[in-house]
């Protein structure tokens, strides 16, 4: 390489790195500002939100609108029973549970039918949403309310649309089949829907980790801290994601994810999307970006909601491995919803939601990882170079790691001043060193894997991979696929 | 301050908090860049300072959070003990003067157990509770507070004052709602629907028509079935306002009890749809001044839907057998799924003649009508759930 040309190469990696440097600064500024934000809703929220009584008041009303509460299932016959159980046991005043058989390849169906007596049923739906064809529709020879849908396998989403298409009551909650709603779950989560009632298209719940947690019955127990750090390090990312993220986002009217793993939806505002579109790995996001984007273009006055005391309990990955799939769908998921709604960008008609939560999510959270791994790369090339005086790149790496262990440390407050689950001094030790520690090595890793979900995304990948689960108080393995945080 | 959370402008508020959190922080940069003027390079000095602003917001932020989980975990098992120990002297009949030494020394423990007692206890043992309230001194301070401005401590002197029969608890629960905070308003609400004067009651009914549809549902739920309650839903039903006709209905179907007064047959042709569909789905439950045939025939041919389709459910409900042609031609002409749902469902309902038109339904060939009746006589053989509410 000839001189100037070696000058030039290193005057763009010194500007390049300067930039990173300054571009992670506003990133961990943006997520400041949102458990800033989170942290003035939460005390609002804690004064605010209304007692057990109202409730069970609404409990026994009739005009609380009905839910169909769908669970989609694949190869689930380790947890299906006491799942779909916990499901029947929801305190709601009318609802009804459809667990959407995905063409599993082991025992789930045989167990549904066993278990809840059910029987070849000759109920009646449309199919609106187009969906891979189904075999059966079952329901139970019990007064309970179930009805187990078997198709051919064509993915969750494909799911979701059948049944939404079996579904009969106004309100649709999609949940994982394998996640535990605590039983009042159902009603909080609904509430926005009876306060607003002509304006809410869809409300997010919180998802909380079950690693770790005494369960029995579908119901969580007792709260308490997984044993392995990394199941810990993503305690405090999830209270990070919905306590500072989520309620944030949500304050403003831009929420751009609900979980897959519980998200309560208006079943016409779905179908007037066309429900969940099948040919992307993110469904749930993309179902909501499509939601804003069909509203916004129609000027519809509506709200997408996130509420943090409705909780689904999961589990999340305790192997590196899995983790590293679950990060690489979730983040090819948000790079395909992002393409494919890209019109969304800096589009002033779009108000707050094409001006700040999109661009937010292209450059933060889309181009991020790759912006945040060439900033490491480089700083490596830098040192070996000798560009950086050590001292310099220490101290803004220094900076940078510092403003990241605020936030989920902060992430620890919010979760104190929301609902206080951790109940004692140890727990909340534990996961402000979980909140410190994340910030040395994980997060890292964690852009890594999403900078490879983008190079994947480029190359056509497509699948979802196999997720194990552990299954609540067993191991058991379980080809699944989670909702994201 | 408490008042700024409950306020209508949180929102507002809550943006200043937020620039001004962050405002802070940067002075707080600022000033400890100042104190490090010994580092030549300014870049250096402001990212140092930034560092050590963190380090210090860290080790603050997890010092408090420790601390406070600690004191709350502590002041939590002392609460539990105290209420422990008021709910065993409150229990006791001969323990009047203990229970007001602790009053005395322990009001916030003692507000609390009382709160729950008297939500729980009902005749004498209520009674008790409430005298022993009203001779405690935290009395006296829950008299004053519903006064405050603070919305927190107002919710809370009302909810408990709102379960008080004295004049003066009850002056004190309607003065709530004028209080300037929506959510003290709404509290003051739910106490006197429950147990306020007949005056305020009255006062509470009529204002039911401005109040939000999830907070009308929680004040049904609550309203108790007496003679106010009937002058009010008759008065309503007769009064041919739409919105409050509305309302009165909403209140039928949520309490879903046989009304004691007759309605006028008028509402099924009301011009509003939504005063139709709401009619003929509260049917069941009302004392109509008429047949209820000169109203459910009409509703099985109305130009809506949703109306025909709640005509028809109301039609099994109340065996209205002579209807069961028309309910038969709507099932199999099939216009609309819950249409003809209803309608199945009605003949099955009906049994004898009903089930076996049904019957003949299903036997007459293919098409959707056919598919929603099989699915209903299915149901209905495996005992299903019938006629669904």
């Amino acid at each position: 390489m000839n001189l100037p040309l070696r000058h030039w190469f290193l005057d763009v990696l010194v500007v390049y790195e300067y930039w990173v440097i300054f571009y992670l600064f506003v990133l961990s500024t943006i997520y400041f500002i949102l458990v800033l934000v989170g942290f003035f809703e939460m005390v609002r929220h804690r004064f605010t939100r209304r007692d057990a009584e109202e409730n069970s008041v609404l409990e026994a009303s009739a005009l609380v609108p009905p839910v169909s509460v769908l669970a989609p299932a694949y190869n689930e016959e380790a947890t299906i029973r006491e799942s779909v159980r916990a499901l029947l046991m929801l305190s709601y005043p009318q609802f009804e549970v459809i667990v959407i058989n995905d063409g599993s390849k082991d025992a789930t169906l045989r167990l549904l039918i066993e278990e809840f007596h059910l029987y070849r049923s000759a109920r009646y739906y449309e199919s609106t949403l187009p969906a891979k064809p189904v075999r059966a529709v079952y329901e139970s020879m019990d007064p309970i309310p179930l009805i187990v849908v078997d198709k051919r396998n064509g993915g969750k989403a494909d799911a979701l649309n059948v049944g939404i298409n079996v579904a009969r009551y106004p309100l649709v909650c999609a949940v994982d089949s394998d996640s535990l709603l605590e039983s009042d779950a159902l009603l909080r989560v609904a509430r926005p829907f009876l306060e607003d009632p002509k304006r809410v298209l869809a409300v997010g719940g919180i998802v909380r980790v079950a690693n770790g947690c005494a369960t029995a019955a579908g119901r969580v127990l007792s709260v308490d801290l997984p044993r392995s750090w990394i199941a810990r390090f993503q305690v405090v990312e999830y209270l990070r994601s919905f306590l500072g993220g989520r309620v944030a986002f949500s304050a403003f009217n831009c929420l751009l994810v609900v979980s897959g793993a519980f998200g309560l939806f208006s079943k016409s505002a779905v179908l007037a999307v066309g429900g969940y579109r099948t040919s992307t790995v993110g469904e749930d996001m993309e179902l909501i970006v499509r939601l804003h984007h069909w509203a916004r273009l129609r000027r519809k006055d509506y709200r997408i909601v996130f509420q943090p005391d409705p909780v689904c309990w999961t589990q999340v990955p305790e192997s590196l491995k899995i983790l590293k799939r679950q990060r690489n769908r979730w983040q090819r998921g948000t790079l395909e919803t992002l393409w494919l709604h890209r019109s969304m960008i800096l589009r002033p008609s779009f108000g707050i939601l094409g001006l700040f939560a999109f661009p937010y999510f292209a450059l933060f959270e889309g181009l991020g990882p790759a912006v945040e791994l060439t900033g490491y790369l480089l700083t490596i090339a830098g040192f070996c170079l000798r560009l950086f005086d050590w001292q310099v790149a220490l101290t803004f790496f220094l900076a940078t790691v510092l403003y990241g262990m605020i936030l989920s440390v902060g992430s620890v407050v919010l979760e104190e001043l929301s609902t206080s689950r951790y109940p004692h001094v140890r727990n909340l030790l534990l996961l402000v060193a979980a909140g410190i520690l994340e910030n040395l090595g994980f997060r890292q890793l964690l852009t890594l894997w999403r900078a490879q979900a983008f190079w994947d995304l480029l190359r056509g990948k497509k699948h979802w991979g196999v997720m194990e689960r552990q299954g609540f108080g067993q191991p058991v393995p379980a080809p699944k696929a989670a909702g994201r945080v | 301050m408490t008042g700024l959370v409950y306020s209508l402008h949180f929102r507002r508020i809550e943006q200043f908090l937020v620039c001004g959190a962050i405002a802070c922080y940067a002075a707080c940069v600022l000033v400890v860049a100042g104190w490090l003027s010994r580092v030549d390079d300014p870049t250096m000095r402001y990212a140092v300072a930034f560092i050590l602003v963190q380090i210090a917001i860290q080790a603050l932020l997890i010092l408090g959070l420790v601390v406070s989980k600690h004191l709350r975990s502590l002041r939590e098992a002392a609460h539990a003990a105290r209420m422990r120990r008021l709910e065993e002297l409150l229990a006791r009949p001969d323990s009047a003067r203990e229970v007001l030494e602790m009053a005395a020394r322990w009001p916030e423990d003692f507000l609390s157990v009382v709160e729950n007692a008297l939500r729980t206890l009902t005749g004498s043992a209520h009674r008790r509770v409430a005298e022993l309230l009203e001779a405690s001194a935290p009395y006296r301070r829950l008299l004053l507070e519903t006064a405050g401005a603070g919305p927190s401590l107002v919710i809370r002197a009302i909810s408990l004052l709102g379960r008080m029969e004295n004049p003066e608890a009850r002056a004190a629960v309607r003065r709530g709602l004028k209080h300037p905070a929506e959510a003290v308003r709404r509290a003051a609400r739910k106490a006197i629907v429950t147990g306020g004067d007949e005056d305020a009651r009255r006062q509470v009914l009529d204002s039911l028509c401005s109040l939000p549809f999830w907070e009308r549902i929680i004040l049904f739920q609550l309203v108790p079935a007496d003679s106010i309650l009937h002058d009010f839903l008759a008065k309503v039903l007769a009064s041919g306002d739409d919105e409050r006709i509305l309302v009165a209905l909403e209140f039928v179907l949520t309490r879903q009890r046989l009304l004691l007064f007759p309605v006028p047959v008028g509402l099924a042709q009301s011009r509003n749809v939504e005063v139709r569909i709401k009619f003929f789905r509260a049917l069941p439950f009302l004392r109509l001044e008429e047949s209820v045939y000169s109203v459910l025939e009409p509703g099985l041919h109305d130009p809506d839907w949703r109306v025909r389709a709640l005509a028809a459910r109301a039609c099994g409900h109340l065996r209205a057998e002579a209807l069961a042609w028309r309910l038969l031609e709507m099932c199999a002409s099939f216009e609309d799924p819950a249409e003809a749902g209803h309608a199945a469902r009605a003949l099955a309902a009906l049994g004898g003649e009903g089930w076996n038109r049904l019957q003949r339904v299903v036997g007459s060939g293919t098409g959707a009508g056919n598919r929603i009746a099989a699915e209903v006589m299915e149901r209905r053989m495996l005992g299903g759930l019938g006629v669904q509410r």
